[in-house]
């Protein structure tokens, strides 16, 4: 895992971790501190202050008691008196001050069952030391005697206070001394942490810097030794490609050359294939020519085929006279259907005419005569139909005949048309294969210029080439007096990883052993070298690179 | 009875009227007076059980009357009935009849003289019903009586062939 | 002779018998009211009329006769002559002699009648009468009123005024001759046929004019078809009339008082039906006078007053007319008829009838239930004629009885027999035949299931659990029909309570018919009881199926 990282954060890595213990080793040192002197500070604070709170307290009372023994016995006198009294007000106020200092401090656990009875001894003195003042404000000496007895009565209550306050007093005492020895021990064992600290500390980081160190050195050794052998790679495969430039160069010459012979056959190719168009061109036009003579053959026979049709119209016309004769025929029938009835009806006139006798006699000739014109009109009926009869009979034959021949008619020209069209047909076909013939010379001719424009092309690739292998060579050239300078820059690099001494010897021996310090080392370089060598062709994918190689395989 | 006269006054004068009618091609002819008269051929109802030659009855003005085929009577000449076929619808004295012909020709009024007695044959055939011949232009005319063709002979066939079946 | 003269007398004829007519009728009222003074002016003014008219015309021997008539109605007329039956008696004689005269005159005008005997009777009669007239002197009609003018001029002036007013009053009709009558309905029966033609083809016409016209058209043409068929219409009073004359003859022969009783004597009925009626209606009366009344004698017995009653009634009874002769009389003795019958041979020995079917023996030819054979009736030809008749003319005869009390006839008859109610059948697609009505029973449609054959040729049909005789009518009249292969009609006709089928193609319509008799060429035609006009103007025939299943079953 280490190995994967970079050199970066290698580095900092290693120093962030001797960082981290410093870090460490100081805060634990701090916290270490700062507990001793919290300790100090407690013994400072409250302690010598609760001591000398109540220092101050028994120094004014011990005021009070020199004051009381001044008054004793004695006769004041006013100034005198009124000095006691700012001298009892001065005891009074430090008696104030040193209880308030001293209560200012917290009180720890048993220390109040301490203070009650000093704070109440001491205002029982307090207040003894007040009367006493008060009493001592008379000049009487009765007064003052008794006051001399009250002031003998003084130990009754100096002596409690006294005890309470000795008892206080070593209170204090010993709760200084307890936090003292604490702050000692704190202290002691603090500086034997942060000494076995500092100790692991400094080992670990001469730890890990060793580790460190050792490992880029590593890396770095690989890598310029790396660089070394690829200057060295570089340096044979330019002198490779320089040669191949010179080969390259050639053959693009003698490619430019059979260009040109390729050229010139193209361009006879492109002339016949334009002669072939222009004959195709002139069949279509034969063909379309054809075609017109065709259509105007297709135009008489239809005339032809109209004219039999009239014809056939006539005939038709001709048969709706034929019908025209039949209705008179019908009609001549109803013409015998009357003429029936007429007879029937004279006759019937004749039988009423006999049956009226005499008187019927003159009428009786009538209806014989009806009857007779009945029968006239009846045989002219018959004659007219029979006459009907026959010319429609001969109407009919004629009708046949015509629509026969006018039906043969009909069918030549329709043979006729029928071939033409044919005909048409195959002209058109004709004149279709000469215009795709016209069309594929075009296609054909279109395609040689496209040829003709890729041989321009590929000369002047050629060209290109030619030029290109050259300076591919002097490219070479370039490259290996660069890899030169590479492998110097490797030696460099060794010198700086290495140490000057082995740099130089193997600086010394640049085309023998690459690494002589193992066996190992030694054959990882010839394997990187052969497979250089293999790689090299089949990397090369460049155009010119392409043609190098299809020359190549040409020539 | 008037009407018995006049034809007497007609048969005195020698011209009596005829009416000319052909079955098939021969002519024959009724005396007019015997006609009540001359129509076409209408639509008749066929009577079951009667001769072939009898053709059924029609309605000639609300009064039913039978047709005989003449043609089919005397001639036995089987014709269809056609356009051109009359039929003469004779009166025997009320009594109505009507003979299917094949055309009816003309009416002649034929004088005595020209009328010959009947032909005496050597027949089986009872040719009663020929009254007489009479000759017109070169052709012959059957005078006929016709109660002697159907009536009497007529209507007693049907009336034995009915009682016949009856019976 | 000549013409004029001829048509002359047959015109007098005819007034003649229609003039006796009303004579008899007026006779017969005189017996009952004797001195009705008009009808004896009446009777009188008959005979001067035909004593005139006879001598005019020729007929010098019936004038003569008529002269010594009417001498005896002017007696009557003047009171000399007391009416009484034996004189009504020879009034009526005098009638009827005269009704055989003209009708003898009519068929021959040469005929001689032997009229003398009863003219001797009329002058004996006449010469038993103090006249206050002169004897008068016969030559002929006209010397009359020359030779002898005072009295019976006064007696004709004064009663040709008279009967003048008298005739214009009663007389509102006029006389049609029959033929006259039916050529009407012939030509109505054509009209209607064209009518039905024409609304036929109605939808031709566009105009609506038109349309509502033949409408209407139609309309008055059934009204005129209606009306023509109304004109043969008689009213049955002269026929009534006869019968009192034939109850009167014959309950005195008899020894009997017997009264009639008319009723609904001005009923109409065709005129064919009523010729044919007489005959009927006299065997009816004459049976119910001599074998239904009893004598007076046995009516007084059983408790019935003497004189016997015969009703003769006339009424319409739906669409029939319902002719009704009943009297009190002792009625039908049933355990005697079937004793009779088997003794003459009508009924089996051993056969046992209930009553009513006993009464119905008295149909039966030869019965007679009178031991004797009279005049009158008990010739045994009485009864089976008369329901023959009835029959004939498309009617039926009813029997009632009730025993000691009397029997009752009804004739049911058609109001008219030139229309019937027809059905129109068809056979193949084109004839149609029509069957009266009153022979089908009912109409059935087969689908050839209900078929079956019977024996070699027969078929029967079955209907309802009942298997009838079949007949198709195609086979009967000898039409091709289809009717045996393909579905069909088949009509039910009941004759003499036997059930017949008859099969034919189709039933094509129902609708009344003009019957049309057909020519004498083909009156018998069996099974064919006549002819129609169908709506489209053919002529059809009419069947009688009662007719055709007697031909077959017989």
């Amino acid at each position: 895992m280490f190995n994967s990282w970079s050199l970066k954060a290698k580095l900092i890595g290693a120093f962030s971790f001797c960082a981290t213990i410093l870090a460490f080793v100081g805060g634990i040192s701090y916290f270490r501190l700062n507990e001793v002197v919290f300790r100090y500070d407690h013994v400072v604070k409250n302690n010598m202050g609760n001591y000398i709170a109540v220092s101050n307290v028994l120094d004014a009372t011990r005021r009070l008691n020199i004051m009381i023994g001044r008054l004793t016995n004695s006769n004041l006198t006013v100034d005198q008196l009124r000095t006691e009294e700012a001298f009892l007000a001065q005891a009074l106020s430090d008696i104030d001050a040193g209880k308030k200092a001293y209560l200012a401090i917290p009180f720890v656990d048993g220390e109040d069952s301490l203070y009650q009875p000093v704070d109440q001894s001491l205002a029982k003195v307090i207040e003894f030391s007040k009367r006493v003042l008060e009493m001592s404000r008379t000049n009487d000496p009765e007064s003052l005697k008794k006051r001399d007895e009250f002031a003998y009565t003084y130990d009754t209550v100096r002596v409690p206070y006294r005890e309470a306050m000795d008892r206080l007093k070593d209170f204090q005492s010993r709760e200084a001394d307890k936090w003292s020895k604490s702050a000692d021990s704190a202290a002691s064992s603090a500086t034997i942490m942060v000494l076995s600290l500092v100790t692991v500390g400094v080992i670990i980081s001469f730890v890990l810097g060793l580790f460190i160190s050792t490992s880029i050195t590593k890396t770095m050794l690989r890598v310029s030794d790396q660089l070394s052998s690829g200057a060295d790679e570089v340096t044979s495969a330019a002198s490779e490609i320089s040669s191949t430039s010179e080969q390259l160069s050639a053959s693009a010459t003698e490619q430019a050359s059979s260009l040109q012979e390729t050229a010139s056959s193209i361009e006879e190719m492109s002339s016949m294939i334009k002669q072939n168009s222009d004959n195709a061109n002139r069949s279509s036009e034969t063909a379309r020519s054809g075609q017109q003579s065709v259509d105007k053959g297709k135009h008489v026979i239809s005339e032809m085929l109209d004219a039999m049709n009239s014809i056939d119209a006539a005939n038709k016309e001709i048969s709706e006279v034929v019908k025209v004769i039949g209705q008179i025929a019908n009609k001549t029938k109803v013409i015998d259907d009357i003429v029936f009835k007429t007879q029937l009806l004279s006759f019937n006139a004749s039988v009423e005419a006999a049956r009226a006798g005499e008187h019927g006699k003159g009428f009786a000739v009538v209806a014989e005569e009806v009857g007779n014109l009945a029968q006239m009109s009846g045989n002219a009926a018959r004659e007219i139909s029979d006459m009907l009869e026959q010319s429609l009979e001969r109407v009919e034959r004629m009708i046949t005949t015509s629509k026969q021949k006018v039906e043969v008619g009909i069918n030549v020209g329709k043979r006729c048309g029928d071939v033409l069209d044919e005909l048409v047909v195959s002209v058109g076909d004709v004149n279709g294969m000469a215009g795709e013939i016209a069309s594929a010379c075009q296609e054909q001719s279109r395609g040689i210029n496209e040829i003709t424009r890729a041989m321009t092309q590929l000369d002047q690739v050629t060209q290109q080439n030619a030029s290109a292998s050259q300076q591919s060579a002097s490219a070479a050239e370039q490259l290996s007096q660069q890899a030169e300078t590479l492998r110097a820059s490797a030696m460099e690099l060794m010198q700086l990883i290495n140490g000057r001494a082995q740099v130089g010897m193997v600086y010394q021996q640049p085309h023998a052993v690459h690494r002589p310090h193992t066996a190992a080392a030694k054959r990882k370089p010839t394997q990187l070298a052969g497979k250089t060598r293999k790689k090299a062709p089949g990397s090369a994918d460049g155009v010119p690179n392409a043609q190098h190689e299809g020359f190549d395989e040409a020539a | 009875m008037s009407s018995s006269q006049s034809v007497n006054a007609n048969t005195k004068k020698g011209a009596d009227r005829h009416l000319i009618f052909a079955l098939g091609s021969e002519e024959y002819s009724v005396p007019l007076l015997k006609v009540k008269e001359v129509i076409e051929v209408p639509d008749i109802t066929p009577v079951p059980h009667t001769p072939t030659y009898y053709l059924g009855i029609m309605n000639l003005r609300g009064q039913v009357i039978s047709i005989i085929d003449l043609r089919l009577k005397l001639k036995n000449v089987k014709q269809e009935l056609e356009k051109k076929t009359a039929v003469i619808i004779l009166d025997f004295d009320g009594f109505c009849l009507g003979i299917a012909v094949s055309a009816v020709n003309r009416v002649l009024a034929l004088t005595e003289d020209e009328i010959n007695e009947r032909p005496t044959m050597e027949t089986t055939e009872n040719l009663d019903y020929i009254t007489g011949v009479a000759h017109r232009d070169k052709k012959l005319i059957l005078l006929l009586d016709v109660s002697k063709a159907l009536n009497v002979e007529d209507l007693n066939l049907i009336h034995t062939q009915k009682t016949q079946q009856a019976a | 002779m000549d013409d004029a003269e001829k048509k002359l007398k047959a015109t007098f004829l005819e007034e003649a018998s229609q003039l006796l007519l009303d004579a008899e009728q007026s006779f017969l009222l005189l017996e009952s009211n004797p001195n009705d003074s008009g009808l004896i002016d009446c009777i009188f003014r008959l005979a001067h009329n035909i004593k005139g008219s006879a001598n005019a015309v020729g007929f010098a021997d019936l004038g003569h006769f008529m002269h010594e008539l009417e001498s005896l109605f002017l007696k009557v007329r003047n009171k000399e002559l007391k009416i009484d039956a034996p004189i009504v008696d020879i009034f009526l004689r005098c009638n009827d002699l005269l009704t055989v005269w003209i009708a003898t005159l009519s068929k021959d005008d040469s005929a001689q009648v032997p009229y003398q005997s009863l003219l001797e009777r009329v002058r004996e009669v006449n010469a038993a009468v103090p006249s206050s007239m002169p004897k008068m002197e016969v030559h002929n009609g006209f010397a009359i009123f020359i030779d002898d003018p005072p009295a019976s001029t006064k007696a004709a002036t004064e009663a040709i005024p008279d009967f003048a007013s008298t005739a214009v009053l009663k007389d509102d009709s006029i006389r049609i001759h029959l033929t006259h009558v039916d050529g009407l309905i012939n030509d109505i029966g054509e009209l209607v046929i064209l009518q039905t033609v024409l609304k036929q083809q109605k939808h031709l016409v566009s105009s609506p004019l038109i349309q509502k016209t033949i409408d209407q058209l139609g309309k008055i043409t059934r009204q005129i078809q209606d009306s023509s068929m109304g004109l043969r219409m008689v009213p049955l009073n002269q026929t009534f009339q006869k019968m009192q004359r034939i109850l009167r003859d014959t309950s005195k022969k008899l020894g009997k008082d017997v009264n009639l009783h008319i009723a609904g004597e001005a009923t109409g009925l065709d005129k064919t039906v009523l010729d044919n009626l007489g005959d009927p209606l006299v065997h009816l009366i004459r049976n119910a006078v001599d074998h239904g009344i009893e004598l007076p004698e046995e009516r007084l017995k059983v408790g019935k007053s003497a004189q016997g009653n015969v009703w003769l009634s006339a009424y319409h009874q739906s669409g029939k007319l319902v002719i009704e002769i009943r009297d009190d009389g002792r009625g039908l003795d049933a355990a005697n008829l079937i004793r009779i019958a088997k003794k003459r041979g009508v009924l089996a020995e051993d056969a046992t009838l209930e009553d009513k079917e006993a009464w119905q023996l008295i149909f039966y030819p030869g019965f007679s239930t009178k031991s004797q054979v009279t005049d009158i009736s008990g010739r045994g030809v009485g009864l089976d004629v008369v329901k023959t008749n009835i029959i004939k003319l498309k009617g039926e005869i009813q029997l009632d009885n009730q025993p000691g009390h009397g029997t009752c006839f009804r004739i049911f008859l058609p109001l008219t027999l030139a229309i019937i109610d027809g059905m129109i059948i068809g056979l193949n697609e084109t004839e149609r035949y029509v069957v009266p009505l009153t022979q089908v029973h009912e109409i059935f449609e087969v689908t050839g299931a209900e078929l079956h054959a019977f024996g070699r040729e027969d078929e029967v049909f079955d209907i309802r659990g009942k298997t009838l005789p079949l007949y198709h009518l195609g086979k009967v009249l000898g039409r091709p029909s289809h009717a045996t292969k393909r579905r069909g009609v088949v009509i039910v006709s009941r004759v003499n309570q036997r059930e017949f089928a008859f099969a034919a193609d189709m039933v094509v319509s129902q609708q009344q018919v003009v019957i049309k008799q057909l020519g004498k060429d083909l009156k018998k035609i069996s099974g064919v009881s006549g002819s129609a006009i169908l709506g489209d103007g053919k002529a059809a025939l009419i069947l009688d199926l009662e007719e055709i299943a007697k031909g077959r079953s017989a």
